[in-house]
């Protein structure tokens, strides 16, 4: 029998190697090191007048391969194939959550339809648009990779599960971090640390990433950018860090470390659960992120006020780009390529990455 | 201990009036507050019907709600024009269960126990044992038990969202033992009518707690933008007249920070009486839009009233707006480059991006 989520949840020390788990010190250092950061590049960013700048996890993840896609946010939204499989995938995976014996009867996209139609009528529209094969094959993926959710997820409901949950993070009055946690559940970790001090037991809370493909290092990345927010609240909530209250704790007080955030990545793909713990150096390379998608969207967001050439980074990934065809940098190569590929996409491979296209750009637009 | 539920009137003619009575900085602030909304909303209490609310139809009423706070904070014209069809879905419905959740908190155990008893109470509302009609069933309940309008999937979305928010609520406000949360209020509708006028303002406050004999009420909130501050120091203000006492604090809990902000009640007697005179300025100006809408005509002006309202366009606040197809601040506003989440996506004719042609 496959790892679940709930197995994970009822036995984290049999799965997670927490031996680099972060402290109320490291995070406290986290913080700082993200202020200072942030302080530095956004000197001149008039919050009052431009608002907060928003770090999504789609942002951070495209501003890295070329700081212009976020350019592409300004088009109307497009949808393919690959993403509506992994949208419906989501929305069954949350709503197994609550209901593991959801009752199936005729294929998966029919038995949600109805949510789908209010929560994502982009997708509906999508589907409704599909010809009788395109629709035949697009039924017969989603209930081939949402088949396995029961059994890689199991009965979370005693562990509290939280779905489709967006949370933020404010570290600066300038910067919101936000991401949505597709689903989230406590547990209890029991184990003695390699330092040898009893901690026990100690709460914990799983963020768990829903993923219709296989597995990819990529993953860790949004695991930990979704840790990072949640450190960064719980010392929050310990510090109200503009008044300094250490000893004025708001969160749960039991143990003298903050609540142990681990992650996992379930992917439909491969039927892989994989743990991922959230060490300490792996937070700081999600704040590392942070800085350098701010720079990337500060140095756009003058270029665009000035008036000049937003800088770019082409390459293959412009095959992925929204704004390929308006793109003055674009390979000669990939455009060849794209005025020649007017023809259906390749049939759809459960084990081909499509972590890009889980709609993530999309989640946070209404934060305002 | 006062108990925040019930919500009597003591508004200038309600029970408990002291409309005329005293004065000077002794007066109690619940009195106060009371006279200074009378004062204040004058001019738009003109436009509603003569007479005492309790005398009036519901559809002679002129209400002014949280919805319309939000919306007048973000732009005073657009709470002008008619509201929207109020319409049950996953969107508007999972606040409701979560709040209605509260009360099975500490009997079922569990956030995931509360919400599904919860549900099933909320729907079992009409099986009447005699004759199985549904006549108990409110609006929720009626949308619940409706197989068509909410199937299974849409039921399970629900209570997820409620699951959700009740879940980071308790955690936020620090909740682990869920008995205490036994002495609880929730979804409290505090109301002030205006003398001699159908104009009611129509508060919520989403849970009290009780805290040193008092009850501390807390807001629940997805963002901490000023219009959402606006709504919560309004239905502060009607609490406080409410309870013919403030609150000793007030918390607002913000879901996706998962952070808490205590406020003295003191900063926002001043905000929520502002934000319910520019509130009601608007909506008791909805009588006169003409019957047929804005008018369509170039260079037209709009309907005198929402004419003379602040506007504010944004692609949120305009996406959905009556006046938005003859709006000149939004004409105006689709001039200037789009700005998304801080970052300026285009240049200002708004083609500049188009260095190729699409292909």
């Amino acid at each position: 029998m496959a790892l679940s989520l709930a197995d994970l949840a009822a036995e984290p020390d049999e799965h997670f190697a927490l031996d680099h788990h972060p402290t109320w010190d490291d995070l406290f250092d986290l913080h700082r090191y993200l202020q200072i950061g942030l302080a530095d590049l956004l000197a001149d960013w008039d919050v009052e007048a431009l608002g907060p700048l928003r770090l999504t996890k789609g942002r951070i993840r495209t501003t890295a391969i070329c700081p212009a896609q976020v350019l592409a946010e300004v088009d109307p939204f497009s949808i393919n194939f690959n993403m509506a499989v992994g949208i419906v995938c989501d929305a069954a995976a949350g709503v197994l959550a609550l209901h593991p014996a959801f009752p199936q009867s005729n294929g998966w996209y029919r038995d949600l339809e109805a949510s789908l139609r209010q929560e994502h009528n982009h997708l509906t529209g999508f589907v409704d648009g599909l010809s009788a094969t395109d629709r035949a094959d697009f039924d017969h993926v989603v209930d081939d990779l949402c088949g396995s959710l029961p059994e890689l997820l199991g009965d979370l409901r005693p562990h509290r599960p939280t779905v489709h949950h967006r949370i933020a993070a404010i570290p600066d009055r300038a910067v919101v971090i936000s991401g949505e946690v597709d689903i989230g559940v406590d547990t209890r970790f029991g184990r003695r640390l390699d330092d040898g001090v009893d901690r026990l037991p100690r709460p914990g809370r799983i963020l768990a990433e829903v993923k219709s493909g296989a597995f990819n290092p990529r993953v860790t990345d949004e695991l930990a950018h979704y840790g990072l927010i949640v450190s960064l609240q719980q010392l929050h909530q310990l510090h109200h860090l503009e008044q300094p209250q250490r000893d004025k704790p708001l969160g749960r007080p039991e143990s003298g470390n903050p609540r142990t955030v681990v992650g996992c990545s379930i992917t439909l793909g491969d039927l892989g659960v994989t743990p991922v713990a959230l060490g300490a150096e792996i937070l700081e390379t999600a704040a590392r992120r942070v800085l350098e998608t701010t720079s990337g969207l500060v140095e756009i967001n003058q270029t665009m006020e000035t008036g000049g050439a937003p800088p770019t980074n082409p390459g293959d990934h412009c095959r992925w780009c929204r704004r390929v065809a308006l793109c003055p940098d674009a390979p000669d190569l990939v455009l060849a390529e794209l005025n020649a590929s007017l023809r259906p996409l390749p049939a759809f491979d459960p084990k081909f990455d499509n972590s890009r296209f889980d709609g993530d750009e999309f989640t946070d637009e209404d934060d305002a | 201990m006062s108990e925040p539920d019930g919500s009597p009137n003591h508004g200038p003619h309600g029970e408990g009036s002291t409309s005329g009575e005293g004065g000077g900085d002794t007066e109690p602030l619940h009195r106060r507050l009371d006279a200074e909304l009378a004062d204040r909303l004058a001019e738009a209490a003109l436009r509603c019907e003569d007479g005492e609310v309790r005398d009036l139809d519901r559809a002679q009423l002129v209400r002014v709600s949280g919805f319309d706070l939000q919306t007048a904070a973000r732009c005073q014209a657009k709470a002008a024009a008619p509201p929207p069809e109020f319409e049950p879905s996953i969107f508007t419905t999972s606040r409701a269960v979560a709040l209605r959740s509260v009360r099975w908190l500490r009997r079922s155990g569990s956030v995931v126990g509360a919400v599904s008893d919860a549900m099933r109470q909320i729907r079992r509302a009409d099986r009447h044992p005699d004759d199985g009609s549904g006549t108990d069933l409110d609006w929720l309940g009626l949308y619940l038990s409706d197989e068509s309008a909410a199937p299974v999937d849409v039921r399970v979305r629900i209570a997820a969202r409620a699951v959700t928010w009740l879940a980071t609520t308790l955690d936020v406000l620090g909740v682990d033992d869920l008995a205490a949360t036994r002495r609880w209020r929730h979804d409290i509708r505090p109301r002030w009518r205006y003398p001699g006028r159908g104009l009611t303002l129509d508060g919520r406050v989403d849970l009290a707690i009780p805290v040193s004999g008092n009850f501390t009420p807390v807001f629940v909130v997805n963002n901490l933008h000023p219009a959402t501050l606006d709504e919560t120091a309004f239905n502060v203000c009607l609490w406080t007249i409410n309870q013919r006492r403030p609150p000793l604090d007030v918390v607002v809990v913000d879901l996706p920070t998962a952070t808490r902000r205590t406020i003295d009640p003191e900063e926002l007697f001043e905000r929520g009486v502002t934000a319910a005179v520019r509130t009601a300025e608007a909506v008791t100006a909805r009588s006169e839009v003409p019957v047929n809408g804005p008018s369509t005509a170039a260079g037209e002006p709009l309907a005198r009233g929402p004419a003379a309202m602040s506007r504010n366009p944004s692609p949120l606040v305009c996406q959905d707006c009556f006046w938005a197809p003859n709006c000149s601040a939004k004409a105006d506003f689709d001039t200037k480059p789009i700005r998304k989440g801080g970052v300026q996506l285009t240049t200002a004719n708004r083609v500049a991006t188009r260095q190729r042609p699409p292909m």
